[in-house]
């Protein structure tokens, strides 16, 4: 299962560098808090997942969401002077460090529960 | 996990690698997009060459004002005198294009080819009628690339030359009618550099059934004839043959 999202990975980075996109740099900031977004659900998607309780609608509109809100919220904080910006990379940050703890943990027991049964 | 939520955790993956690659493309390639990088760059471009300007202005002033000094100097002596304004003329006359220049150069006949007029296309007569535009541009394209002068049918091409077309049979170089049937351009210069700066052409004439013949003369054998067509002058009247 952990798999999919890596050939999902893969195959987007093939089409990224095959159209060879890019955005203006003024636009750069809005992209890279997007991204950052998109991260946090993509391990969030992972994390319920191995947790039994993925749910397919919720992470798409998770996904589209969270990256358009937080490009708006770097937008604002641009328009207002302010690093508005900052709130959502603290606020995904937390997010993906806690995601990533948990499916660390989740693969170890995984892992552990599968020893213990080949012996 | 069902089949459903796989494809959405492919798609959205692959959405997010798809951002990933944008970002890292566009922040690796500042140069292009950047407005402040690229007005930096150009600014600093700029002041290099103003600088360089600067110099060789500054360099051209120390030189007239050498000469000053030199004429003023040799107020005395009338003979010396004479001999600087006579090197000083030749400087402005080889500049003016009033005297014969010989050295390497090429020669450029440009002439109609029946075979190239049967086979042209559609639009072959408003292309002709260009003619002379194009010649223009091919004797400012060897301008450009180092040639010291150049003759058009023996028509010397000075600061107020002009070449144009009067209808597709009737070609005026100079002020003088001539036959745009066959045209012999003659430049001395840089011959590798014109050789160069002549690639694009042969096309260009080709459209115009005109076949393009480009030759090297290397040998120091080719000779400018001076400007000798009429001078329309407003105000000054020639002196003729009366002594200054």
């Amino acid at each position: 299962m952990i798999w999919i999202p890596v050939i999902g990975l893969v195959l987007g980075v093939f089409i990224g560098l095959s159209f060879n996109l890019s955005v203006p740099l003024q636009y750069s900031s809005y992209l890279s808090i997007a991204v950052l977004a998109a991260l946090d659900t993509v391990f969030g998607g992972i994390r319920a997942s191995l947790e039994k309780h993925f749910d397919s609608s919720v992470f798409i509109s998770g996904f589209f969401f969270n990256t358009l809100l937080a490009a708006l919220l770097a937008f604002i904080g641009v328009q207002l002077g302010v690093d508005l910006y900052l709130a959502a990379v603290f606020a995904f940050g937390v997010r993906l460090f806690n995601n990533i703890a948990t499916i660390r943990r989740l693969m170890v027991t995984r892992s552990r529960k599968q020893g213990e049964k080949t012996l | 996990m069902k089949t459903k939520n796989k494809i959405s955790l492919l798609v959205i993956s692959a959405v997010l690698g798809c951002m990933l690659t944008i970002q890292f493309s566009s922040a690796n390639r500042p140069k292009a997009e950047s407005n402040a990088v690229a007005d930096t760059m150009q600014l600093t471009v700029e002041l290099a060459q103003q600088t360089e300007r600067q110099q060789f202005l500054r360099s051209q002033i120390r030189a007239l004002e050498s000469q000053i000094n030199a004429l003023g100097t040799q107020k005395v002596d009338q003979n010396q005198l004479l001999l600087t304004l006579a090197e000083e003329l030749d400087k402005v006359k080889r500049a003016a294009g009033v005297n014969e220049v010989r050295g390497n150069g090429v020669i450029i006949t440009i002439e109609d080819n029946v075979n190239l007029i049967a086979s042209g296309p559609v639009e072959m007569d408003l292309y002709r009628r260009s003619f002379g535009d194009f010649l223009y541009r091919l004797v400012n394209y060897l301008k450009g690339n180092e040639a010291n002068a150049i003759v058009v049918n023996n028509h010397r091409i000075v600061s107020f030359s002009s070449i144009r077309s009067i209808d597709t049979n009737n070609l005026q170089v100079n002020t003088v009618m001539i036959s745009p049937d066959k045209v012999i351009i003659k430049a001395v210069g840089n011959v590798e550099q014109m050789k160069l700066g002549m690639s694009l052409f042969p096309t260009y004439f080709e459209m115009m059934g005109k076949s393009f013949k480009f030759e090297a003369v290397e040998d120091g054998s080719l000779v400018i004839p001076p400007y000798d067509d009429p001078v329309k002058y407003e105000y000054a009247k020639p002196e003729g043959d009366k002594k200054i």
